[in-house]
């Protein structure tokens, strides 16, 4: 292979640019010379001669910096690609210190217990070549309790996870005394991830860590370590309470990559219909690897993944070379903890040469160097697309990173508009640590774990939030302090995250063999693995018997098919109560419970590789619901908002509030410091309950976090932004960065400028026409 | 925007939930009615002393009980003199442990002349726990030797936390707890063992009115605030009594390991293992009266240790005479492959174990056995 130029790579494959039609554009992205720094002077000569046994005689800058600001006492956050050596960026200062004091301390935190042994083996790898006297010690859910008290007392550094911190480790720091005494460092990894409202969970986690870390006299600083996103220092801040040094400089070479955008051919051009996104990707991937190019095919659902690595595998079956052939494998939650080890492995030493991943691989797991990656379907978010491209790529080689459309109107404009695709910023993440049901949560866990002293600092409102709670009997006020009052152990009824933790086993019960081959979280089980479902692990068919939601298990049968199944899921939201109410000349609002519920209700029977529908099954499990908050933006006809809609064909209305809605979507979490996954989504042109036209708003975490109720507050804003946004916007007839794509489908006969002129009239209306009038884009 | 306070309320009550009534503040200590025989002991701390008539010896055998990291540092673990032992008991806040738990009444017995006498301290709100904390530690002198039920697992890990978080070092102790004792003798015969049940099921003792050990956090939560609650001279009463009892059932399970044959409703088959450790011809003597009484267990801890002294053909009579399991009939298939040479023999032994054997990995490893075993017989399938 030609490592030098990446068009010589791509040509390689398919053909010199422009000889194939289905690569409408082709982006080369320029190689990037290595920026380096000698090893600090003050670096332990023990360090500098691990290091050296690994082959590095010298840093990249920004490990050189991050070295620096740590040992300064600086709180960092360090943004870099995936493979610029992102690990020693706190490796080396942590363990420089733990070298220097031999008492000194350090918390590593992951996201995922999958990240966190993958972390140990690292530095115990780093420790043992150099025999530095650095004990390493993982503490989660997963470590035995027979190791637990050797990991508190002797662990020099613990990695553990978020839920770990917050529900085993604070709430038992006197246990931990050793250890929070000479805490050091805390390093939070892969910190893009701690968004929305788990982000404002994982906030006020550290507000506690470093409550009790002061309580013994420890006031450790912050590395932290992300992805790319559109402001790294922001979220760091929001995060740890506390400014940080951004380095965001990335001295690691790269060699020039490729990233090409592939239009599956239209097979029905009447009808729009483009050739499957699977079969294409399928065919790129099968080319790339039989030209001997690793290659990772990033997939959007879990039975997709299958799906495909079946048809690969099946591609490049070779009886006369049983055991030589290429071997690809399946990467998704639901893999057994050995399994997934199993593949990581396989894939860094070379024995497995393809990889089919959801973005389960996103994350930083390691996995070596590959050459190319196959991206089937836009995956939702620009900083997401950019870590599956960066998958591919080693430090030295040309790489390759192919975009598969799929006839998605998101997908398709992006695929029309590269130059869009190309210059848009990441996206930027969001928390809010102060909303005001997770703080309150954390105060009692904090109150827990310590008594608070009247004038104590902790969070916005400490006096209010404590007064609140001693109405409910949880704290007692008393000898100038707040005592914890009440038997529970707070924390284990607090999640940091919406889905909820309790899986569903499969168990292969075929001949009695009884064996568990994997496992999947019940909201999902109940839409993907109902009783006559087909269930694929790593490439094996089953079929299933029985799915017991209530004892959590699922019994599955080996059985050879040729179809496999997709349910037909239905979402329905309905409005259990009115709270309060409200409004402006513009529209009315309504907030209230809301029940959402989701029901798999049929599915159908697909067969492999045609993809033709062979058959429909019932689906007889109880819908999956959740009550929650929301809050509903209604359009009556004598609101202003509401006389735009009526004056509309119903086609046109429809359109309307789709795009509306759409615009809402994207600039609503910027107001409630959220992620855009946190809030659902739900617009009627006509609601079966308010019987006019309406938006609902709805929080996706059980029982809300006071997303809905900080929504109303903010509607004038809201409004007005979403009309600068969506009027504002220089495309001609709708982009998905203003009135969105999406509402092309269902309203293709609506040409888009119309709806472009409705929408925008429509806004107007609600944000106050006054307001639009006076304001400068007016005439836009 | 409201404040924080009115959103958490408007969404407590949206919830349908309603605070408690606001508490007052509690009365100060002096218009308290303190429970039952208390007095004041320092702010906001109470104390009584209660006497329980017992007959109980100078020296006590403690080596059943303590772990061999403190019998080093304890003396002679066997005879312990009685003026050293600190009975002891905590209530707490809660049961699950955790930070946030707090022991807000505390034991210590100590035998004096004619029976047991019982320290007890209590508080009477949050902020007296450091008083109470310092007066537990004044009674663990140097040479202290502490007596728990549990301790090891639950009271001193709480009270260790609760020395930390209060400033406070903790007199590390020889501790002898009991539970894991009375576990062994008396799990398998008698079923429960907490305290209260081996009291009545050991000791013959019963309690008149006593309180759930369940129930006890919430008293003190409510006395607390309110400044009483009757249920307290309850919880104190129970407190003062688990110690006591603690004393006389440490004395009689301390005996059982030193005269083995004193009762008969100790589990045989546990305690001769115990003793195998220690006294092979009273481990002997305690397993062969068990199965001699129709205990299996027994009968497969007496096989092991006649393996432990060469005495084969002692264990092959008691592997014959126990009652066929996988296990006995494949313990014997191995002896007449290899020692009898007899593997006819061994065949129907491992296929009488293969129709008993459930276990998917066991099956399959008898199923090799007894291929091999059929090939030296030259027998097909």
């Amino acid at each position: 292979m030609d490592t030098d130029s990446a068009t010589g790579f791509f040509a390689k494959t398919f053909g010199p640019p422009g000889s194939d039609p289905r690569f409408v554009h082709v982006e080369s992205i320029p190689p990037r010379e290595g920026a380096y720094a000698a090893f600090p002077a003050d670096l332990d000569p023990r360090l500098s001669r691990a290091l050296r046994g690994r082959g590095i005689d010298r840093l990249y800058v920004h490990q050189a910096r991050s070295f620096e600001a740590a040992r300064a006492g600086r709180n960092v956050c360090v943004v870099t690609p995936t493979a610029s050596g992102k690990t020693l960026c706190y490796n080396l200062p942590v363990a420089q210190a733990l070298l220097e004091s031999s008492s000194a301390r350090a918390l590593y935190l992951f996201p995922t217990k999958a990240l966190s042994q993958d972390q140990q083996a690292e530095l115990n790898e780093l420790s043992l070549s150099g025999e530095l006297p650095i004990r390493v010690a993982t503490y989660d859910g997963d470590t035995p309790s027979s190791l637990r008290a050797a990991a508190r007392d002797t662990g020099r550094i613990v990695i553990t996870n978020p839920d770990m911190l917050h529900s085993g480790v604070l709430p038992n720091h006197p246990k931990w005394i050793k250890f929070f005494s000479d805490l050091r460092y805390v390093v939070i990894d892969e910190m893009h991830g701690y968004r929305g409202v788990f982000g404002s969970h994982v906030a006020n986690v550290i507000r506690r860590l470093r409550r009790v870390a002061a309580f013994y006299g420890a006031h450790p600083s912050f590395i932290l370590c992300s992805a790319t996103i559109g402001n790294p220092a922001e979220l760091a801040h929001r995060l740890i309470g506390e400014d940080v040094e951004l380095v965001d400089e990335n001295g690691a070479p790269s060699a020039p990559k490729l990233v090409a955008f592939c239009n599956p051919p239209l097979v029905d051009p009447v009808q729009g219909i483009r050739k499957s996104t699977a079969t294409e990707s399928v065919e790129l991937a099968l080319r790339l690897l039989r030209a001997g190019i690793k290659t990772i095919l990033f997939a959007r659902s879990r039975v997709r993944v299958e799906l495909i690595a079946s048809y690969l595998n099946d591609a490049l079956a070779n009886v006369w070379t049983e055991n030589e052939r290429i071997r690809v494998e399946p990467y998704r939650s639901g893999l057994l903890p050995n399994e997934r080890r199993a593949i990581e492995k396989g894939l860094r030493n070379g024995d497995i040469q393809g990889v089919v991943s959801t973005n389960a691989l996103e994350l930083g797991i390691d996995i070596g160097g590959l050459d190319a990656a196959v991206i089937a379907g836009f995956p939702g978010s620009f900083a997401s697309f950019w870590q599956q491209a960066g998958r591919a790529g080693r430090r030295a080689g040309a790489s390759l990173a192919v975009f598969v459309a799929s006839s998605s109107p998101l997908d398709q404009y992006i695929v029309a508009h590269p130059d869009y695709f190309f210059g848009r910023d990441p996206e930027s993440a969001r928390l809010d640590a102060d909303n005001p049901y997770v703080y309150a949560d954390h105060v009692k866990c904090a109150a827990f774990e310590l008594p608070f002293a009247e004038g104590e600092s902790f969070g916005p409102d400490l006096e209010g939030a404590l007064s609140f709670l001693e109405e409910d009997g949880h704290v007692r006020r008393t000898g100038g302090r707040w005592f914890w009052s009440s038997q529970g152990y707070p924390s284990e009824g607090i999640s940091l995250r919406s889905a909820t933790a309790d899986n569903v086993v499969i168990v292969d019960a075929t001949e009695g063999r009884d064996q568990v081959i994997g496992e999947m979280d019940r909201p999902s089980a109940k839409e993907l693995i109902f009783d006559d479902a087909v269930y694929i692990h790593r490439g094996r068919q089953f079929v299933v018997l029985k799915l017991d939601i209530e004892n959590r298990l699922c019994k599955v049968e080996e059985r050879e098919v040729n179809y496999y199944t997709d349910a037909v899921v239905k979402t329905d939201l309905k409005v259990l109560s009115a709270d309060a109410e409200g409004g402006e000349p513009g529209y009315a609002w309504s907030l209230g419970d809301v029940l959402v519920r989701s029901q798999a209700e049929k599915f159908k029977k697909i067969r492999f590789h045609t993809h033709e529908n062979v058959g429909y099954g019932e689906v007889h499990q109880a819908p999956e619901e959740t009550q929650t908050r929301a809050a509903s933006l209604l359009f009556p006809p004598g609101s202003a908002g509401g006389a735009v809609l009526a004056k509309l064909s119903e086609a046109e209305r429809a359109a309307a509030i789709a795009s509306a809605a759409n615009l809402v979507r994207q600039i609503a979490p910027v107001f409630l410091m959220c992620d855009p996954r946190d809030l659902g989504v739900s617009e009627r042109s006509r609601d079966p309950h308010f019987d006019v036209p309406c938006i609902h708003l709805y929080d996706r975490y059980p029982g809300g976090t006071g997303l809905a109720e900080a929504l109303v507050e903010r509607l004038p804003e809201i409004f007005a932004a979403a009309l600068e946004r969506g009027g504002g916007c220089a495309c001609e007839s709708g982009c998905p960065s203003c009135i969105g794509v999406d509402w092309q489908v269902p309203f293709a006969q609506v040409p888009g400028r119309a709806v472009k002129a409705s929408t925008r009239a429509f806004l107007s209306a609600c944000a106050g026409a006054k307001r639009v009038a006076d304001g400068p884009r007016a005439g836009n | 925007m409201a404040s924080l306070k009115d959103r958490l309320r408007r969404a407590r009550e949206i919830a349908g939930a309603r605070a408690d009534a606001p508490c007052a503040p509690a009365p100060p200590s002096g218009d308290r009615a303190p429970p039952e025989g208390f007095e004041g002991n320092g702010p906001g701390l109470l104390r009584r002393e209660t006497f329980f008539p017992l007959e109980l010896p100078q020296a006590w055998n403690l080596e059943p009980f303590l772990p061999a990291a403190d019998l080093a540092a304890s003396g002679d673990p066997r005879a312990v003199e009685a003026g050293r032992l600190r009975f002891f008991d905590l209530e707490t806040t809660g049961l699950s442990g955790g930070a946030g738990t707090i022991a807000f009444l505390a034991a210590v017995g100590r035998v004096v002349e004619g029976g047991v006498s019982v320290r007890q301290w209590l508080i009477e709100d949050w902020p007296a726990e450091g008083a109470l904390l310092a007066e537990l530690a004044r009674e663990l002198d140097p040479e202290a030797v502490l007596v728990s039920y549990n301790g090891r697992s639950f009271d001193v890990p709480l009270v260790r936390g609760r020395f930390v978080m209060n400033r406070l070092r903790w007199p590390e102790r020889p501790h002898a707890d009991i539970l894991h004792a009375c576990r062994r003798l008396w799990r398998r015969t008698l079923g429960s063992c907490s305290l209260q049940a081996l009291e009545s099921a050991v000791l013959g003792a019963e309690r008149d009115a006593d309180i759930p050990g369940s129930e006890i956090p919430e008293v003190f939560i409510a006395f607390a605030r309110t400044g009483q609650d009757e249920r307290m001279d309850l919880v104190a009463r129970h407190n003062a009594r688990d110690v006591a009892s603690l004393a006389s059932l440490a004395l009689e399970a301390a005996r059982v390991h030193e005269e083995p044959f004193r009762r008969d409703d100790v589990d045989p088959a546990s305690l001769g293992l115990w003793f195998s450790r220690r006294d092979a011809a009273l481990a002997r003597a305690v397993l062969e009266r068990g199965f001699a009484r129709g205990d299996a267990r027994s009968g497969l801890a007496l096989a092991a240790l006649c393996r432990r002294e060469g005495n084969e053909d002692a264990r092959d009579a008691i592997l014959a005479k126990l009652a066929p399991t996988p296990f006995t009939l494949v313990e014997r298939a191995k002896r007449a492959e290899h020692a009898f040479r007899d593997p006819a023999a061994a065949l129907a032994l491992a296929e009488a174990a293969l129709a008993l054997e459930r276990r998917q990995t066991a099956r399959a490893a008898l199923e090799r056995r007894m291929e091999r075993l059929r090939r030296r017989l030259g027998r097909p399938d």
